[in-house]
């Protein structure tokens, strides 16, 4: 009697364990801790051989009003020296940023190293960067992978094109390379205001409306308007193993698959110094292989600026100098069947009868920034040609 | 150097074949064992009526006697076991074999307690453990099954990298600081399943020993411990077989004799394939392939009665694709996996004289190969990244532990160590180089001796003495650097010339003085150094984590142990209570630059930091061994730092100031509660708590167009939360009648009951819109906590063993 019990009991535990003994790994979201230091200093600076890429920026951490950011340091004097000319180029500040003249360029084999002195006087300098040698692409090519992202937060797969690239890796001397990509798809409103609506350049809340039946509402752009995103993770690639030989399918982009719009993707190749390369290696480390069981643990991210009041002092930061080459992909991403990845809201315009402020209101404008503009100019217009642009809405006004 | 050690050799040869043998009469050899575990028995009483003589079992549980024709009456007696008598008639060379019965109304530790009674508090030996497959055994495990490694993190002072962890740490050392040996063959990568499971067959495990303090002087190569697994000896008339069946893993082993008390074989294997579990798990798994197996052998040849020669084979395979570990860099490739074997061999003879000292040969071999493969995008060509590590190693050692006033052994050790550091092979393909980065071939020669005396009845001093020498030998590419650490080229190294050399001496020492009968103070001192070395920048390595010997860059690391003690056994109540405080301190001690890559590096020294560590600690025990209810708990306090000497400032770690190492955790309670109420159920409950181990947190952040960048400026300047969890374990027993031939139990297994989740480690990410908005709030990165268990796992496994 006892041992039949027993059998039964066994039973029961087997049909739990099939139920629950299962090894598994789980990811939680958790409040981020930051051992947070105000006023750390950091340069992020490139020249290359392309017009138009050349930048600096002067950043300093602070925490104020419960935020945890780095801001952007005004009234530097920031100057690159060749150092073989002595040739000095003057950047100037333009939305948050120190830029050169969108003309300037480097030529491959010039030394070139770079000042910032910041408005207390403090002055930095970085190593001698001599730019490589340009490499081009041979092929760019798409493909769109339905798992191409894992997202910690949804704890699903993000679906998008992956970009990827051929070249011949010169055979003569080593090379490195970091890639960027900046994309442009026209903007399918240009404000979205939830549980609000837009009056007067911002988004008034109507949290206490009684009558509000929709969370948001959005406003068509005042003109064509264009949306401009980045790479949001670090693609580095060294010819370490491959010196000389076709390189194929290197990826380089992931664009995730956010909205049906079609989408311009112009792919930046860096050809970087092995330094620079260890420097975004670290920093790949950092954010993108940081997730895993075997992730590389955090490491200080040493650059090449020397503060020259303190030397001793670790200055963070990274002054590079590179030959650019891009190479343009267009997207046609109207033509895909598969449902978007994220949180995208369809259009939902105000219409007569809503319980909203009057007069009702139905553009905003495309305010130009690094993330928007309506002044993409014609070589880029023209990829999009033969694709629906959505007409400027110029010629209405918010009042009906 | 190499003349004293090989004439230090010939003296220990000399010493034990010379030992003198007595007239015509024949030897009586009596090999005494467990008749459950295999375990030989030391210290067994053999009392001989007609003589009345006998003696007790050396540390193999043999006893050889030296008697005239005749017929003689054997008394073998062991508290714990069945009392055996024997009658022998002695014609010639006699050979037995008896296997003693625990006494069924005593439960399982009583017999341990009975052996190792006062041993604990009588051995001059500091900081060791004896875990045997029984006590192990009890101890709740993860799937069902018990597992080495797991277990032996209960014990004070051992430690891991968390749930997932390829290895222990142990007073606060790195994983490969602890010489991990099994049947005397060193294991370089000890887990399956990167860090689940540990790679020894269990069904086939006797025992594991582990030493952490003065470390007997026969052990050398690592300096924070030894981990020493010990194969069960086939000591079987019949056929028999015991295995289980699991979710995980199912296991099988077999001993059967092959010719009569001549040949005995024990096998025993096991296969893990996982691969149909994980795509049920979490989508992150879904691409995740993970097979593994195992398997020992152990031939034992008995060709005389004073000799015992066994030979084992040890073999363990693994193969997976995991997502949660990140791809290699630089190999276009569509996928990452990793394939690596471990073949040990051990070849051992044992030769007992008939004073019953012995002298042990040992040739042993060890290769591990671990891979990885790298399928090609739009191609059937795999490109394949392979490296290795071949161990070969000769020992002999001659043992005379019968004099009761000085006991002592004396021997002799050579190690080779054949690394290949990594190879690129681009198969049939022609998309990269093939690289190759040599070899690394390292001699390692040792002599040591060491002496147990009895200075009086209270005090007893433990001597030893190790001479180590290691050689970097070529064929070798030595790189040259300036005084600024640029490479200025390099020095190649003809093959069998000496590249740069080590030599050390190693004391060890370890003092008893014993209050009273059941109470002794103790202390210790040992040197210890390490000549090879596991390179890696992860919070545990991969089986694919570089291996290094040392050279002119990379510096032995070396150790000195000082350990304290107090040692209590109450015996009315079967207590024992034991406090050590140790303090270690270390020195070349390997950590990573920021920014190191290991991978198929050319200048691995330029990318590693050899920092001066500490190490201190007070371990407090109480272990009651007896009756129905039994267990332990035992207490640690530890600190472990690190600090670098770096003259840059870009090299220094923490700005050269003392910091955490991954290692440090302050605070450490272990428990285990037995309850064996009857014959048929066994119930044990598992606690651990432990400070979470140390993290890293960013100092601050800024942006690079679109991606925010985590700002680190000191490392391990935070901890995660602290790690406990409480386990079960259940035991049902089916047979009522102990002569059945085959028995079942069923193991039912809860770890971690309550559910906690132990974070393995917590990392930032890119805040993607409102994702987590709620928890996040206003960081410009999210942060992710990152467990190897989700919550309770609950495991049924069936065990049977037939007889």
């Amino acid at each position: 009697m006892f041992l039949k019990r027993r059998w039964a009991l066994s039973r029961a535990i087997l049909a739990l364990t099939g139920l629950f003994a299962l090894l598994n790994a789980c990811v939680e979201a958790v409040p981020p801790e930051f051992n947070f230091e105000d006023d750390l200093i950091i340069i992020d600076a490139l020249v290359s051989t392309a017009a138009g890429t050349s930048y600096a920026k002067v950043q300093q951490t602070s925490y104020e009003f419960g935020l945890y950011r780095s801001k952007h340091i005004s009234g530097c004097t920031v100057t690159l020296i060749n150092e073989d000319t002595q040739e000095r180029e003057q950047l100037f500040e333009s939305e948050g940023s120190y830029i050169v003249d969108p003309s300037f360029r480097v030529q491959s084999g010039s030394k070139w190293y770079i000042e910032v002195q910041l408005p207390n006087g403090q002055t930095f300098r970085s190593t001698t960067e001599t730019a490589p040698e340009e490499v081009s692409i041979t092929n760019i090519k798409e493909n769109f992978n339905p798992e191409m992202l894992y997202d910690e937060g949804t704890e699903s797969y993000t679906s998008g094109h992956e970009i990827r690239i051929n070249f011949d890796d010169p055979e003569s001397h080593r090379n490195f390379f970091f890639y960027q990509y900046r994309a442009y798809e026209q903007e399918v409103y240009c404000m979205l205001c939830e549980y609000g609506v837009y009056r007067n350049g911002e988004c008034l809340s109507q949290i206490n409306n009684p009558a509000l039946t929709k969370e948001y509402y959005t406003y068509l752009c005042d003109v064509p308007c264009w949306k401009i995103s980045y790479n949001q993770d670090i693609n580095i690639f060294s010819d370490e193993f491959t010196n000389g030989k076709s390189v194929e399918n290197l990826l380089v982009a992931k664009v995730p698959f956010t909205s049906k719009q079609d989408i311009l993707v112009e792919v930046l190749q860096l050809n970087i110094s092995q330094d620079a390369y260890k420097h975004y290696r670290t920093i790949k480390d950092l954010v993108d292989n940081n997730s895993g069981f075997n992730a590389p643990l955090p490491a200080a991210l040493i650059g090449n600026f020397t503060d020259l009041s303190n030397p001793d002092q670790i200055a963070l930061g990274r002054f590079t100098a590179a030959a650019a080459v891009t190479e343009t992909i267009f997207i046609r991403r109207s033509l895909r069947d598969e449902p978007l990845s994220g949180d995208f809201k369809s259009p939902q315009p105000e219409i007569l009868g809503d319980p909203v402020p009057q007069p009702l209101t139905y553009i905003a404008p495309c305010i130009e920034s690094i993330y928007r503009t309506s002044d993409l100019d014609a070589k880029r217009l023209r990829y999009f040609k033969g694709t629906a642009i959505l007409e400027g809405s110029t010629n209405l006004t918010n009042t009906p | 150097m190499n003349r004293i050690q090989h004439l230090f050799l010939m003296c220990v040869l000399c010493l034990g074949v010379g030992t003198p043998v007595f007239g015509q009469d024949f030897a009586l050899s009596v090999s005494v064992f467990d008749a459950e575990t295999k375990e030989p028995l030391s210290g067994v009483t053999v009392y001989i009526t007609e003589c009345e003589c006998g003696g007790i079992t050396n540390p193999s549980g043999i006893f050889v006697k030296r008697l005239d024709t005749g017929t003689y009456e054997l008394t073998f007696d062991y508290l714990g076991y069945a009392t055996q008598t024997l009658r022998v008639e002695l014609k010639g060379n006699e050979s037995l074999k008896i296997g003693m019965e625990v006494t069924q109304e005593q439960l399982s530790e009583v017999v341990l307690t009975a052996k190792k009674r006062n041993q604990n508090v009588e051995s001059p030996q500091m900081g060791v453990f004896e875990l045997s497959s029984r006590e192990l055994a009890k101890m709740p495990a993860a799937l069902g099954e018990f597992d080495v490694l797991r277990s032996i993190t209960m014990m004070a002072g051992v430690n891991n990298a968390g749930d997932i962890s390829n290895g222990v740490s142990i007073r606060g050392g790195s994983l490969d600081q602890n010489l991990m040996l099994l049947e005397s063959a060193p294991v370089f990568n000890p887990t399956h399943l990167f860090g689940l499971f540990s790679v020894f067959t269990p069904e086939v495990i006797s025992g594991v020993d582990i030493y952490r303090a003065n470390i007997p002087a026969k052990y050398g190569g690592r300096i924070a411990s030894v981990v020493d697994v010990k194969i069960n000896n086939p000591y079987t008339d019949s056929f028999q077989f015991e295995g289980g069946i699991g979710l995980i893993s199912s296991r099988l082993s077999l001993t059967t004799p092959i010719i009569k008390d001549k040949l005995m074989l024990l096998a025993g294997g096991r296969v893990g394939f996982s691969d149909l579990l994980f795509p049920l798990l979490v989508p992150r798994l879904k691409n995740t392939r993970a097979n593994f197996s195992d398997h020992t052998i152990k031939l034992l040849y008995l060709p005389s009665a004073e000799d015992q020669i066994t030979y084992t084979n040890f073999y363990s395979k693994d193969f997976y694709q995991l997502d949660l570990i990140s791809s290699i860099e630089n190999i276009v490739s569509s996928a990452n996996q990793y394939d690596f074997s471990t073949m040990n061999h051990t070849l051992k003879w044992l030769h007992t004289f008939e004073n019953n000292t012995n002298l042990t040969t040992k040739l042993v071999s060890s290769d591990y190969q671990p891979k990885n493969l790298f399928p090609e995008v739009d191609s059937d060509n795999v490109i394949r990244y392979e490296s290795s590590i071949q161990y070969l190693s000769g020992q002999i050692e001659y043992l005379n532990n019968q004099t009761g006033e000085v006991d002592y052994y004396l021997g002799a050790q050579f190690n080779r160590y054949h690394i290949e550091p990594g190879k690129l092979d681009p198969g049939v393909g022609n998309s990269i180089n093939p690289v190759n980065l040599g070899q690394e071939l390292g001699d390692e020669w040792s002599v040591y001796g060491s002496a147990d005396v009895s200075i009086s009845p209270k005090l007893t001093l433990s001597t030893g003495f190790r001479l180590s020498q290691f050689n970097l030998v070529g064929p070798y590419e030595e790189a040259r650097y300036d005084a600024d650490q640029n490479y200025e080229g390099s020095i190649q190294y003809q093959s069998g010339e000496r590249v740069v050399s080590y030599t050390y001496p190693e004391p060890r020492l370890g003092l008893n003085w014993m209050v009273g009968e059941r109470a002794s103070f103790k202390a210790s001192y040992a040197r210890m150094y390490q000549y090879i070395q596991n390179i890696y920048n992860t919070n545990t390595p991969l089986p694919t984590s570089r291996w290094k010997i040392s050279d002119r860059y990379v510096k032995p690391q070396q150790n000195d142990t000082y350990g304290f003690g107090f040692y209590k056994d109450f015996d009315r109540q079967g207590l024992e209570l034991s406090a050590e405080t140790y303090y270690r301190n270390t020195t070349n001690n390997l950590t990573y630059k920021p920014g190191a890559d290991f991978f198929l590096s050319r200048s691995i020294e330029t990318e590693v930091v050899q920092a001066d560590g500490r190490s201190y600690g007070f371990e407090f025990g109480l272990h009651k061994n007896s009756g129905r209810f039994n267990g332990f708990v035992n207490y640690t306090w530890a600190r472990s730092l690190l600090q670098t000497n770096e003259v840059n400032p870009d090299d220094r770690i923490n700005n050269n100031a003392w910091y955490a190492s991954d290692f440090d955790r302050p605070h450490t309670l272990n428990a285990t509660l037995n309850f064996e109420g009857d014959l048929y159920n066994k119930i044990s409950f598992n606690f651990v708590g432990q400070t979470g181990r140390p993290y890293t947190i960013a100092n601050g952040v800024y942006k690079q167009q679109n991606v925010t960048i985590p700002i680190y400026l000191n490392r391990n300047n935070a901890r995660l939360p602290t790690y406990h969890r409480l386990d079960f374990s259940w035991t049902i027993a089916y047979s009522k009648d102990p002569k059945r031939r085959f028995k079942g139990d069923w193991v039912f297994t809860i770890y971690n009951i309550y559910g906690r989740k132990n974070p393995f480690n917590i990392y930032y990410a890119q805040r993607n819109g409102g994702v987590d908005g709620s928890v996040f709030l206003s960081s410009p990165l999210g942060s992710y906590e990152l467990t190897a268990l989700r919550g309770t796992l609950v495991s049924l496994s069936y065990n049977f063993r037939f007889k």
